[in-house]
């Protein structure tokens, strides 16, 4: 478990993290999203303890606190954070980073080898990183990591660089890790992919927590949406306001038009539905609005 | 264990120290191949000189006439000459017998008979060897003094020398007595400064990977002592690095033995001191422990600079405590004695071993033994810093 209690964090006179309060539990993959600067990496710096938050505490497992000097090489034993892939050391090769993870995290790491054929480096992993894509440089970060297998996990965009085949690969590792009880807090944009595998979603702004969704339970009061987005959001909008006058609606920063249904009668529902249908280069959905529809209404 | 091997495997691929390696090696072995042979010492075993002094005093002493008018630098010739030139005389029978062990006996005696006539005649007519007396050099008659009692001494120990002698030991051209050459001119500033550029970015390199070594669950204080250690393995890797030029002039002009003796000059007042012998051995011995503890104390301050500056460039003003001693240890001065509790009067350790330092600065006050306490005592003085630093201090890079 980790447990944030009213984390604040400023540098100078900016407020970064406004006090953060929240549990993590075992088994648990948490998503941070929120545009760049506005604090994710401060609350992961924070969990590493690279940044001391002017007030407030985390606590790990039953009462391990960033206390002191040696309170912190055993807390660290038991997490780890992603490397950054403009991190590695260019004149080693993969294998070299892999046993050194291996070798600091003694107690809970796995053998390297596993996660080389797991993740498909065997072919590169031998070379040195200089000669690594963004999208090998980005497994063999993720790869280190997993070798250590410490029971909490932070990643900072984790799937940055990758393809759609090894985005999909990590998902479902990141799966198998969770399974297993450990914590992986992920701070991501890839909104979408996100979804499918966090089992809680952290929308971060101002410092706070702006909205939470836990996806393991069913949400049943919230609203249903009509959305659509075409290459000509207004001209349709005005169409609309012709069935509905009093039309509300919403146009968000991924260009999508949202229109509570709850505002239409029957056959307005209706009729709005059959006129976005005569578009054939229009995208119309009807459901909660969701992560991505979140992340603009909230970052407009 | 595991973080040293790591520390190690990027200290001995990074390019930086790779070069200094090589550079360290190539300088190494040019000055085998080239400058060594090229040694000439003053105090050579020269036949011809020594046959052309013998005939040029024994026809002076064949010929002169000594008679109440006589001048006295002529009487005083006269007393001289027969008891130095039968010790020529000696040393040329026994060259020509191949008797070394004669030959470094009857050295002996003539460097004691020399050194004294040269020292104390009243007339100032007699010199010590040429090479002495060069341009802007203000203490010949010391230099040579010193060089006559030190042959003195050296050739007394060969003559019951249990090895076996040759012309390169009798000329200090063997590989050890080179090394010990080296070690009190140049060698003490070149290991060190190659201790100071090879371990002055072990700390900041991490700047580079801060994500991948900040996580690393050890204390700052473990991380650091961890580093000096590979620094330290680093930097005793460049002695290593000397060991194939070291060959080379052991194969070419035999290796010597840890038996040969390394003179050691015994301060007393007024340079009245004595010169007495260490073996070689023990001599390397203490120049070794002298450069381990050298080396910490750099890689110490190296340490600890980093993580209050937390800039390498910083760290190569280290290298300045390696001269500051120039300042106030002038030749001629007057040298005080608190002066020998600073750590930076040890850089020239082998000359300090060797007590050439005392004679050259007439002072008693700089011997090995205060240098490894002065030494070691600053070392835990900048351990207890780093622990007190790394204690207080957040640690990321």
């Amino acid at each position: 478990m980790i447990q944030l209690n009213n984390i604040v964090v400023q540098f100078g006179e900016k407020k970064v993290l406004g006090g953060i309060t929240t549990t993590f539990q075992p088994g648990e993959i948490i998503g941070l999203v929120a545009p760049n600067g506005t604090g994710k990496s401060t609350l992961l710096n924070v969990l590493m303890n690279y940044v001391v938050p002017n007030q407030g505490e985390v606590i790990f497992g039953d009462n391990l606190h960033y206390t002191n000097k040696k309170n912190e090489a055993h807390i660290r034993s038991l997490i780890t954070m992603m490397p950054d892939q403009s991190d590695l050391y260019n004149h080693l090769n993969g294998m070299d980073h892999l046993h050194i993870y291996r070798q600091m995290w003694s107690q809970t790491s796995i053998e390297p080898n596993e996660v080389v054929e797991r993740l498909n480096m065997a072919h590169y992993v031998k070379d040195k990183t200089y000669q690594y894509s963004l999208g090998m440089r980005q497994r063999l970060c993720l790869a280190m990591q997993i070798v250590a297998n410490t029971p909490y996990m932070l990643m900072d965009e984790v799937m940055n660089g990758l393809d759609p085949d090894n985005v999909e690969l990590i998902s479902k590792l990141l799966e198998e890790k969770k399974k297993e009880g450990k914590i992986i807090i992920i701070a991501s944009h890839l909104l979408e992919n996100l979804e499918k595998y966090a089992d809680r979603i952290f929308l971060l702004k101002d410092g706070e927590f702006i909205y939470s969704r836990d996806y393991r339970e069913t949400v049943s009061d919230e609203e249903t949406y009509l959305k659509f987005s075409s290459r000509e959001n207004d001209k349709l909008v005005e169409e609309l306001k012709e069935i509905v006058p009093e039309l509300r609606y919403e146009e968000l920063t991924n260009e999508r038009v949202i229109m509570n249904v709850a505002q239409f009668s029957a056959n307005q529902y209706l009729q709005v539905q059959a006129h976005l249908s005569q578009h054939a280069q229009v995208n119309m959905q009807i459901g909660t609005l969701d992560l991505l529809d979140r992340y603009s209404v909230h970052y407009n | 264990m595991d973080y040293i091997k790591w520390e190690l495997k990027v200290f001995f691929t990074n390019h930086k120290n790779l070069i200094l390696f090589a550079i360290l090696l190539v300088a190494s072995v040019y000055y085998a191949f080239y400058i060594a042979p090229a040694y000439q010492p003053i105090e050579s075993v020269n036949q011809n000189e020594i046959e052309s002094r013998y005939e040029d005093r024994q026809e002076f002493l064949d010929n002169v006439e000594v008679t109440p008018g006589t001048h006295p630098l002529t009487l005083y010739s006269y007393q001289v000459y027969p008891e130095w030139n039968e010790l020529d005389g000696e040393r040329l029978s026994a060259l020509e017998d191949g008797d070394l062990r004669a030959y470094a006996q009857a050295t002996h005696e003539w460097y004691l008979y020399a050194d004294y006539q040269i020292d104390t005649n009243r007339f100032e007519f007699l010199r010590y060897s040429p090479g002495y007396y060069t341009y802007g050099n203000m203490f010949s008659h010391q230099d040579g003094h010193y060089a006559y009692l030190y042959s003195a001494e050296r050739y007394g120990e060969y003559a019951s020398a249990v090895y076996n002698l040759n012309l390169n030991i009798f000329e200090e051209r063997t590989a050890l007595q080179t090394l010990q050459r080296l070690l009190e001119s140049s060698l003490p500033y070149i290991l060190l400064l190659s201790c100071l550029l090879l371990s002055n970015d072990i700390v900041m390199k991490d700047r580079k990977h801060p994500s991948i070594v900040n996580g690393f669950p050890m204390t700052p204080f473990k991380r650091m002592i961890m580093k000096g250690i590979v620094a330290l393995i680093g930097s005793l890797a460049s002695i290593a690095i000397l060991l194939p030029a070291f060959f080379v002039i052991g194969f070419r002009d035999g290796f010597g033995t840890l038996n040969l003796p390394v003179v050691v000059y015994q301060f007393a007042f007024l340079n009245e001191g004595t010169f007495e012998s260490m073996p070689m051995g023990m001599f390397l011995m203490i120049s070794f422990v002298m450069v381990l503890i050298w080396f910490v104390l750099i890689i110490g301050l190296v340490l600890l600079m980093s993580i209050i500056l937390k800039n390498e460039y910083f760290n190569l003003m280290i290298g300045i405590i390696l001269f500051v001693e120039i300042t106030y240890y002038q030749r001629g001065e007057i040298i005080e004695n608190w002066l020998s509790y600073f750590p930076t009067s040890y850089v020239q350790f082998a000359d300090i071993i060797s007590g050439y330092r005392n004679y050259a600065l007439l002072t008693g006050s700089l011997e090995y033994e205060k240098g490894l306490v002065v030494l070691l005592l600053t070392v835990i003085l900048i351990i207890l810093l780093i622990w007190l630093v790394t204690k207080k201090k957040r640690m990321t890079i």
